[in-house]
């Protein structure tokens, strides 16, 4: 049987209609697998602004039966006799069934009358706490129709939203108000209400092309009929008809569409019914940057730019909710509003030009950087300082300073306050038309790099900035007591952090946190008369534990396995270009199979080492497996001396691989433990040496499971 | 169909619609302020169980948003049509969209779409989800579903639909500049309003004395504070409005730093919340009369 469920809304955000089909899909699956009247399979999905529905096929007339076991007194008690047989002959068994030795004892004749069976029908089963008896009793599963009801009101109430709201004057809580349910198993209507809404099998078409209801006479009917009343239900088919149709509408107005990936996803989910159409705006507002102009577009209006071999043509293209009536009317409106945001755009441009950054950075200080931890302005004197600091340690030294003074100063202009998303690139912009020189405005922007974890690197003078930056951030956040917890990051201090790490693991920077950490808090409490919210030994601490998360977080995202990274973090995580190059030199021993080889001769030695002193006697040493052992400890010893200073750790874990063989020799061939101290303690001491030309690299023992596994 | 309604034409449409439909009708309220949700008859009336439905024009000053009188599209003031529905009814967007056909505006000829716009005022300590309502691409009208207002969660919720009479005249009147709307079939909205703005602009921008300002702004708090002692609610309401005009003029007067501005607003927010909690009071030991008294205001 098919089943239908689809509840219609008012306006669902945009943002949310993937995530609540998302969440439908898994409630949909875990309620109808749970109440065995589904074996999963085909489920489809159906998501518009007034509608989230899903189609589930193969549905069960009738829930499947149902085996429970009630459970009585122990075997020991309960079984006459129990104690003289072999236990484990009897699991599963009927007590009917058993040996004439074994009879019910009282306990078991009662527990078997409370049950309304026959002592001979009690089961026995283990379980872990031993031996005990059993009433399987069979439940019949009941018509898929009576237990829908209840399934799907408590599916709807059961449905998590970022955000949700209540109306009217209910006590339900949904993402937009619920103003009708369709639910109908293959022709019949499914009884069920929800926020005071009973069901039926009346949809709603289109707001404007099909208003009055629609009627879903069967489950698989559905998107054929919505289809028909102008409702393009299917996500994705409404996606490429979108794509489609702004094609089609900048070609004809002679351009190519610049198909914006994020833009033609929420397009999708603003309008039931897509039809495309090209607009035109003044071909004086191409003087704007390109920045602005394909900003005001998209962020205020959600058009397509069009473009000509790359360079913007006076021309937008908007997917309308509907069909082509009135489409002149629709044109004409849309052109007006992109000019009225378009002149705004260039008088906020315009006004920007008449105060260059320079100038700006003293009214930094009527822009707010964080509640308890002052202005803009208080920020950039620390970035400042602190840049130059980092700058010194990288050996960047010329730009880097007014890179830092200049990086703010956009939050100040009229286009960065109108598109926040601008800031740095207006920044760049404004600093380059201003005379500043490339570099300067180049970090301008940069020095915000990495905005998302997929976004490019910054490099050089930037760099640095960025770097001074993240650190201030993070370290005042902590002064300031935003701990972000649970998977929120209000203040962003996670992005931040991870941003940091990336920065210095994979430009592979050899600086270290704890000192970075240390300098930034310092920018913060050198202030005469600094307090925060939180004290510095314990946001040192928490920054620390954190940062520690930031570079976990890091190499897992970089694709290492759980196994490698506590391996890694165990030595250490204060320099994230060093753990990086690590997890890569583990990554490496494990892919080229020889991890085995070397990691059971490790943990003997390990082991057996302990804490003590590693002098080793060569004049003790009397078998050929010891000298050649210590012959290659020595060897080992002096590429470490070589290879650990430049953390060319892959190449070492090449040396410490060649290790694994000799040790097993040895261990085949010399007994460690013998009773005569001196030359136990000296086979000790080689041992020691072992484990300490191991130790650097990773806490060795945490890798153990990839072993075992294999 | 009456494509160019003059705004006040507009207003009236507007005043009997709503009228029809079971609004008690108000007038502006004569404190100066920043938007329709600060008149009491929607800050108060938000509040409680008792239902309500109410609409009036309210002119809105933004004084950050002043241009001289020189840009088309932004104004020191603008008027909102501010319609309250409290319970928010079932057929409430239907109810819009008939309205708009008052207005000339046909909405199968259009494009008209809710798109979300989440509102919260961290003045009046309130919040509430919705959409800007969007013809042909223009928003014309903000449409909220309270959930809170003074720090109290709404219970039944209100729907608050405010239209953008400008936005909308200009719209309906086809023209890209607002001082060119027609207010009456003889009046434009230049000869009304043009000098107003230049010297509510002036006076925002470059004449008002911060010092004096600030000092109103605690002489009006600390009057908002006797009232509220005393448990006149209504006089010190009022002086939260003052209040908060005051602080959007030191504001638009870059007057405030970053730092001092969340302090100012959450004093503000603070006497809202007070506010609020004194009407609540008022009302529960009045009995809330419009539950049971005021039921034919409540019905359709």
């Amino acid at each position: 049987m098919n089943l239908l469920l689809e509840i219609g809304l008012e306006e669902i955000p945009a943002a949310y209609l993937a995530g609540g089909l998302r969440e439908l899909e898994s409630r949909a699956r875990t309620a109808l697998g749970e109440a065995r009247i589904w074996d999963g399979g085909i489920l489809r999905l159906f998501g518009a602004p007034r509608r989230l529905a899903f189609l589930a096929e193969g549905i069960k007339p009738r829930q499947d039966g149902l085996t429970v076991l009630v459970k009585g007194p122990s075997c020991r008690v309960g079984v006459n006799g129990w104690g003289a047989v072999d236990e484990g002959d009897c699991d599963g068994l009927r007590l009917g069934n058993l040996p004439t030795t074994l009879r019910p004892g009282k306990a078991a004749e009662g527990f078997a009358r409370g049950q309304g069976v026959a002592p001979e029908e009690l089961l026995i089963r283990q379980t872990a706490a031993g031996f005990y008896l059993f009433v399987g009793k069979n439940e019949v599963g009941r018509e898929t129709a009576q237990v829908l009801p209840t399934l799907l009101a408590e599916l709807i109430g059961s449905l998590e939203f970022p955000r949700s709201m209540r109306w009217g004057d209910g006590d339900v809580r949904f993402i937009r108000p619920i103003r009708w349910l369709v639910a109908v198993l293959d022709g019949e209507v499914v009884a069920i209400e929800a926020a005071g809404i009973v069901a039926g099998s009346d949809s709603r078409g289109h707001r404007t092309l099909r208003p009055g209801p629609v009627a879903i006479a069967r489950a698989e009917d559905y998107p054929a009929v919505l289809r028909r009343a102008f409702v393009v239900a299917d996500r994705t088919e409404r996606r490429e008809m979108v794509r489609r149709e702004v094609e089609e509408a900048a070609a004809a107005a002679g351009g190519q569409v610049r198909l914006l990936p994020d833009l033609l996803e929420e397009v999708t989910d603003l309008v039931e019914f897509p039809t495309a159409f090209a607009g035109s705006f003044p071909g004086e507002y191409l003087d704007l940057p390109e920045e602005v102009l394909v900003t005001t577009m998209r962020e205020h209006q959600r058009y397509f730019p069009v473009e000509r071999e790359g360079k913007l043509l006076p021309l937008f293209v908007a997917v309308r909710n509907g069909g082509d009536r009135g489409m002149e009317t629709v044109r004409a409106g849309n052109e007006k509003v992109l000019r009225a945001r378009l002149a705004d755009a260039d008088f906020f441009y315009r006004e920007d030009r008449k105060k260059p950054l320079a100038e700006r950075v003293e009214d930094l200080k009527g822009v707010l950087f964080q509640e308890s931890l002052g202005s803009m302005f208080d920020k950039t004197e620390r970035l400042v300082g602190l840049s130059v600091n980092v700058g010194a340690a990288l050996g960047y030294a010329g730009e880097v300073e007014r890179i830092a003074l200049l990086a703010k100063t956009d939050l100040l202009t009229n286009v960065v306050r109108e598109f926040p998303e601008l800031q740095g690139l207006m920044g760049r912009k404004y600093a380059w038309l201003e005379g500043e020189p490339p570099g300067v405005a180049e970090g301008i922007f940069q020095h915000l790099l990495p905005r998302h974890p997929e976004d490019v690197l910054p490099d050089g003078q930037g760099m640095v900035v960025a770097l001074a930056d993240k650190l201030d951030t993070v370290a005042g956040g902590f002064l300031a007591g935003l701990v972000a917890s649970g998977s929120e990051d209000p203040y962003g201090l996670r992005r931040q952090g991870g941003g940091l790490v990336r920065i210095l693991a994979e430009k592979d920077l050899a600086l270290s946190l704890n000192d970075l950490s240390r300098e930034a808090l310092d920018g913060y409490l050198r202030e005469p008369g600094a307090s925060f919210p939180v004290g510095q030994a314990e946001a040192e601490a928490r920054l620390k534990e954190f940062l520690q998360g930031r570079v976990r977080g890091y190499l897992i995202d970089s694709g290492y396995c759980n196994e490698i990274v506590e391996a890694v973090l165990g030595v250490g995580f204060d320099r994230p270009a060093d753990a990086r190059r690590r997890a890569a030199a583990l990554q490496a021993m494990v892919d080229g199979g020889g991890l085995a080889a070397v990691l059971l001769p490790w943990r003997r030695a390990a082991s057996l080492a302990g804490e003590g002193p590693s002098a080793v006697d060569a004049s003790l040493l009397g078998t050929e497996a010891e000298r050649t052992l210590l012959a290659a400890v020595q060897q080992g010893e002096e590429v470490a001396r070589e290879l650990l200073p430049k953390a060319a750790y892959a190449e070492y874990c090449g040396h410490l691989g060649k290790l694994g063989p000799i040790l097993d020799h040895f261990f085949r061939e010399v007994m460690v433990m013998v009773e005569e101290e001196k030359v136990r303690e000296n086979r000790l001491a080689l041992l020691r040496r072992v484990a300490a030309l191991f130790a650097p690299v990773a806490r060795w023992s945490a890798l153990f499971p990839l072993v075992e596994a294999s | 169909m009456p494509g160019k309604l003059t705004f006040q034409a507009m207003i009236l449409e507007l005043q009997q619609f709503w009228g029809d439909r079971g609004c008690v009708l108000v007038h502006p309220y004569d404190v100066e302020k920043g938007a329709g949700t600060m008149n009491p008859a929607t800050f108060f009336r938000a509040l409680g169980p008792e239902p309500w439905r109410t609409a009036y024009v309210e002119p809105s000053r933004r004084p950050a948003d002043a241009r001289y009188g020189e840009n088309p599209n932004r104004l020191y003031q603008h008027h909102q049509f501010q319609v309250i529905l409290k319970p928010s009814p079932d057929e409430v967007q239907e109810l819009y969209l008939a309205s708009l056909r008052v207005l000339g505006i046909v909405p199968e000829d259009h494009d008209i779409r809710f798109v979300e716009d989440n509102w919260e005022s961290p003045t009046l300590g309130a919040w509430g989800l919705g959409w800007e309502v969007w013809l042909d691409g223009m928003e014309i009208t903000q449409f909220t579903y309270f959930q809170q207002m003074g720090g109290y969660e709404c219970r039944p919720v209100a729907a608050e639909i405010t239209y953008g009479l400008e936005r909308l005249a200009t719209y309906i009147q086809g023209t890209d500049d607002v001082f060119q709307v027609a207010w009456s079939t003889d009046i434009a909205y230049a000869e009304m309003f043009r000098r107003e703005e230049f010297e509510q602009s002036r006076y925002g921008f470059d004449v008002a004395d911060t010092a004096v300002l600030s000092s109103l702004f605690q002489a009006y708090e600390k009057e908002a504070g006797r009232c509220l002692e005393d448990g006149i609610v209504r006089p010190a309401f009022d002086y939260v409005l003052k209040c908060s005009h005051t602080f959007n003029l030191l504001e638009a007067r870059g007057a405030i730093s970053a730092t001092e501005r969340t302090g100012y607003l959450g004093r503000i927010r603070g006497l809202a919340k007070a506010c609020a909690g004194v009407y609540l009071r008022g009302r529960e030991q009045a009995g809330f009369p419009l539950l049971t008294a005021g039921r034919e205001v409540a019905a359709e």
